[in-house]
C-alpha cells in the first residue's frame, strides 16, 4: 500500500470507527446489565490491525476515543475509553502478529474485549480507590467473551472480504506516487 | 482465511474465562453467610463518612451528602439505600435496598459508596 493510499485508508477507518461508536450509542442494546456494550468500533480496530501497522492502529483508536468522548460521553469518560482502547489494541496487535497459529480473529477479538474490560476496571479502581469494582469482574469477563465473539465474527468476515476483493492492496495508479 | 473455524486457542480461552468467572462468582457467594450483625459503611472518595449498625435501628435515619451534589441516604432496620440523588443517571438510587453483607451501592459521580459488612471476618477481608 502506497503512502497516500494508506493515509486515505487510515482516515476512512477513523471516520467509520467514530460513526459506528456514535450509532451504537443511539441504538439501545437490550442487555439489562449497566456498562455492557457491544463495542462495535472494535471491528475497525481489528481491520486496522490486519491491514496496517501498529502506529496507524493506535492513531485510529486514539482519535476515535477523543472525538466520541467530546461528542457524547463527556471528557470524564475519556480515561476509561482511552486506556481500554489503546491497551486492547496493542495486545490484539501483539497476539495477531505473534500467535496467529493459536488464535483466530474471533479469539483475538475476545482477548481485546477482555483487555479492554480489565483496563477499565483498573482505571475505575484508581479513580474510586475501592476494591468494590472487583465485584463486577465476573459480569465483565462473560460479557467480554460474548461481545468479543460477535465483533470478532464480523471483523473476520469483513477482513476476508477486503482481502478477496483486494480493496486495500496496491493495484492501480496512485496519484500521489506518480513522480 | 477460514471464517467458520475456531482454533485451539480460541476454545481454550473461552472455556478458561468462563471457568474463572464461575469460580469467582461461586467464591463470592459462598464466602458470604447470611444472618448475624450487619453494618452499613458509607465512604466518599475512600474516606469514611458514617458507619451505621443496621440491626439495632429503632427509627429510620437519613444521612445527607451535600458535596459535590445533593444526595440522601435512608437507613431502616436491616436495610439501607440511596433515596435521592442529583446525579445524571441515578444508578445509585436504582440499585435499591441493600440488606445483606457484600451488597453495595455506588455513585461514581459523587464517589459515595455504601457497603454492607457482616460480622463474618471473611467478608471483611473480601471487602477491604
Amino acid at each position: 500500500m502506497g503512502k497516500s493510499k494508506r493515509d486515505a485508508v487510515v482516515v476512512i477507518l477513523i471516520v467509520n470507527a467514530i460513526l459506528i461508536s456514535l450509532m451504537e450509542l443511539i441504538v439501545p442494546v437490550p442487555i439489562p446489565v449497566p456498562g455492557v456494550k457491544l463495542g462495535l468500533a472494535n471491528i475497525i480496530t481489528i481491520i486496522a490491525i490486519v491491514f496496517l501497522d501498529l502506529k496507524d492502529v493506535l492513531v485510529i483508536v486514539f482519535l476515535r476515543c477523543i472525538v466520541v468522548a467530546v461528542l457524547s460521553k463527556g471528557v470524564t469518560a475519556l480515561p476509561f475509553s482511552l486506556s481500554g482502547g489503546l491497551l486492547s489494541a496493542m495486545v490484539m496487535w501483539l497476539v495477531y502478529k505473534k500467535m496467529s497459529y493459536l488464535f483466530s480473529i474471533k479469539g483475538i477479538s475476545v482477548i481485546g474485549a477482555l483487555t479492554h474490560n480489565a483496563a477499565q476496571i483498573a482505571v475505575a479502581w484508581l479513580i474510586l480507590r475501592e476494591t468494590a469494582v472487583l465485584y463486577y469482574l465476573p459480569v465483565l469477563l462473560i460479557s467480554a467473551v460474548a461481545t468479543g465473539l460477535i465483533t470478532g465474527f464480523v471483523s473476520e468476515l469483513t477482513a476476508a472480504e477486503i482481502t478477496r476483493r483486494g480493496i486495500f492492496s496496491n493495484t492501480g495508479e496512485e496519484p500521489g506516487d506518480v513522480n | 482465511m477460514n471464517t467458520r473455524m475456531f482454533k485451539t486457542g480460541d476454545i481454550l480461552l473461552m472455556v478458561g474465562v468462563a471457568a474463572i468467572a464461575l469460580l469467582f462468582t461461586a467464591w463470592q457467594n459462598l464466602s458470604v453467610s447470611p444472618g448475624g450483625q450487619i453494618t452499613a459503611v458509607i465512604t466518599q472518595d475512600g474516606n469514611l463518612v458514617e458507619q451505621i449498625g443496621l440491626n439495632d435501628l429503632k427509627a429510620p435515619a437519613s444521612i445527607e451528602i451535600n458535596e459535590p451534589i445533593h444526595q440522601v441516604i435512608l437507613a431502616e432496620n436491616g436495610r439501607i439505600r440511596f433515596s435521592e440523588s442529583d446525579c445524571p443517571n441515578k444508578i445509585c438510587v436504582k440499585t435499591g435496598w441493600l440488606n445483606k453483607p457484600g451488597d453495595r451501592a455506588v455513585c461514581t459521580h459523587s464517589k459515595v459508596i455504601i457497603t454492607i459488612v457482616g460480622d463474618n471476618k471473611e467478608v471483611d477481608t473480601l471487602a477491604y
